[in-house]
């Protein structure tokens, strides 16, 4: 079965500002794969190439080499089937919650009829109702966030692609809106790519991820999460989380050259087993 | 504890001040009443100038057509300037071809520009509008322009991802995301242009704010030289204010 998004040996390097250099290499020969319906996480700390990753599926950049792939075919331009929440505030400050969320509607030329409904939908979905003709500066971080999945959910895209959307919010709001998101895939089941640099917050909503490394970014391992849905809160003092988590940040920490073995990284009680594959050391649930 | 009352009160003493230091020095004689008049020839020529004008045209119509001169060409620097800002915002290209052209003529204070236009046009109405409109279209595009380079770069990308299309972008995000800098352009043209029709009319006009200090200060009419001063330092600060207002009542999302 084809993936619905595919990175096949996307290198992706940036001008240098100054005149004559060799530029940066953001990514270096990366390959991953996101199925249908499913929610992968993109790992690492910053600047690893999180971002660059999301703008090459979006379509706002093209690799410099290798495929980007939905569907099994080429990236063709920016389409709202394949939608952005990004973490800083890009909701239109000069409209309403309201109009922003039918933005995307209003610019297709759609009718208000049709979308008027589903825009009550998908507000109530996020928990906006009783902000919708509040203006973006009128609401806390956690509510913009809300907005913004929702002018994204109106399109009915079938990607939402999420870059650190919660990496600016407290402790308390960024677990709700974790929350939020897992029930808004319970009932929209697009396909996620979620970005972030909080293991816990991987571990706990994605079906996998991808560690990335640095200075090139590169995919360093892949993880699976061996946990059932729906999730919930008891999921944060579940035993194989909290290895996996150490085992994540260990991963992160020791920034293994890329290809090294990192069998000696997983204390495996039998339940997990490690497919040492280098590049890509997958864990699995047997 | 002084209070805001007390500093608002310390302000109208300022005045006060002014004003009896004004009557002393002028009803004392100890400044030649040509050069200063006294505050009661000053408060009659005021009554007169409402009263009868200024050398035979009507006091609203001096300040009439300075304010309609300056709002033609502020008008027109709007009307021609927030698009050409725009484009040369949001085009790179257009950037690159206009550019040049605007980082020359930019520099030069516009009333440099006063003896060519007359040169040109005579010394009618179109070339005071003409040169008013000149000097706020460059403050609005330089400002538009650099309103729309500020917009970040997230916000434009969620507009296209959502599907806005070119006129789209450039009517419905960019124009309205570059409004408080456009704004700023306005208030700083509308207060460019106040100064440049004074100006324009010192130099070549039978009626207005400036024809009226010019020919007062020819004739030795001192008294009108101050009232015409007056006059103008009012309709600016009205100015300011009604450009203030407007941009708080378009721009009530701004900067919260
Ligand atoms: N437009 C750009 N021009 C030049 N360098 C860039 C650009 N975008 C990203 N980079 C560089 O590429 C690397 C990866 O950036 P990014 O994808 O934003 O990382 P992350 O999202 O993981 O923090 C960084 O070193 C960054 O400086
Ligand atoms: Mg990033």
């Amino acid at each position: 079965m084809v993936s619905k998004v595919e990175l096949r040996n996307v290198g992706q390097r940036f001008p240098s500002t100054a005149s004559r250099g060799a530029g940066t290499l953001a990514l270096d020969s990366v390959n991953l794969h996101i199925d249908e319906h499913e929610i992968v996480s993109l790992l690492g700390p910053s600047g690893c190439g999180k971002s660059t990753i999301l703008n090459l599926i979006a379509g706002f950049a093209t690799p410099t080499s290798g495929e980007v792939l939905i569907d099994g075919k080429q990236v063709g331009g920016i389409k709202p089937d394949r939608l952005v929440v990004f973490q800083s505030p890009t909701l239109f400050p000069w409209l309403t919650v309201m109009d922003n969320v039918t933005f995307g509607p209003r610019m297709r030329g759609e009718a208000a009829p049709t979308y008027k409904p589903l825009a009550e939908k998908v507000i109530s979905d996020v928990g906006l109702e009783r902000f919708r003709n509040h203006f973006p500066y009128q609401l806390s971080g956690g509510m913009k966030q809300r907005a913004q999945i929702a002018r994204a959910l109106i399109n009915r895209p079938e990607i939402l692609l999420l870059d650190e959307p919660f990496g600016a919010l407290d402790a308390q709001t960024r677990l709700e809106m974790q929350q939020l998101l897992l029930s808004i895939w319970n009932q929209y089941r697009c396909t996620i790519v979620f970005i972030t640099h909080d293991v816990e917050e991987a571990l706990f909503l994605s079906h996998r991820t991808y560690i990335l490394s640095p200075h090139p970014g590169r995919v360093h391992r892949e993880v699976s999460m061996p946990f059932g849905r729906p999730r919930t809160l008891a999921l944060f003092g579940d035993s194989t989380f909290s290895r996996l988590k150490g085992e994540i940040l260990t991963a992160l920490q020791r920034k293994l050259p890329h290809g090294e073995h990192v069998s000696e990284l997983v204390q495996g009680d039998g339940e997990e087993k490690v497919v040492a594959a280098p590049p890509l050391t997958i864990i699995r649930r047997a | 504890m002084p209070t805001n009352r007390s500093y608002r009160l310390l302000s109208w003493l300022t005045w006060l001040f002014l004003l009896v230091a004004w009557a002393l020095i002028s009803n004392m004689g100890w400044v030649d009443p040509v050069i200063l008049p006294s505050p009661q020839v000053m408060f009659r020529t005021a009554i007169d100038f409402v009263a009868a004008g200024y050398s035979n045209t009507p006091a609203w119509r001096h300040i009439g057509v300075s304010v309609m001169r300056t709002f033609a060409g502020l008008g027109g620097g709007i009307l021609f300037g927030i698009p050409v800002g725009l484009l040369i915002g949001y085009y790179r290209p257009v950037n690159a071809i206009l550019g040049p052209i605007f980082s020359f003529i930019r520099p030069v204070p516009p009333i440099a520009f006063i003896p060519l236009v007359i040169l040109y046009f005579g010394i009618g109405e179109f070339p005071k509008i003409l040169l008013i409109g000149i000097a706020a279209f460059l403050y609005i595009v330089l400002n538009t322009s650099n309103g729309v380079r500020a917009i970040p770069i997230d916000l434009i990308r969620a507009a296209l991802n959502l599907g806005a299309r070119p006129h789209q972008m450039i009517a419905r995000v960019i124009l309205p995301a570059a409004l408080p800098q456009i704004m700023t352009g306005i208030k700083t043209a509308t207060a460019l242009s106040w100064a440049i029709v004074v100006a324009a009319e010192l130099v070549a006009a039978q009626a207005g704010l400036g024809y009226m200090i010019m020919d007062a200060s020819t004739f030795f009419r001192v008294p009108y030289v101050y009232l015409g001063i007056v006059i103008i330092g009012v309709i600016g600060i009205v100015l300011e204010w009604g450009t203030n207002v407007m941009e708080h009542r378009m721009l009530h999302w701004r900067g919260r």
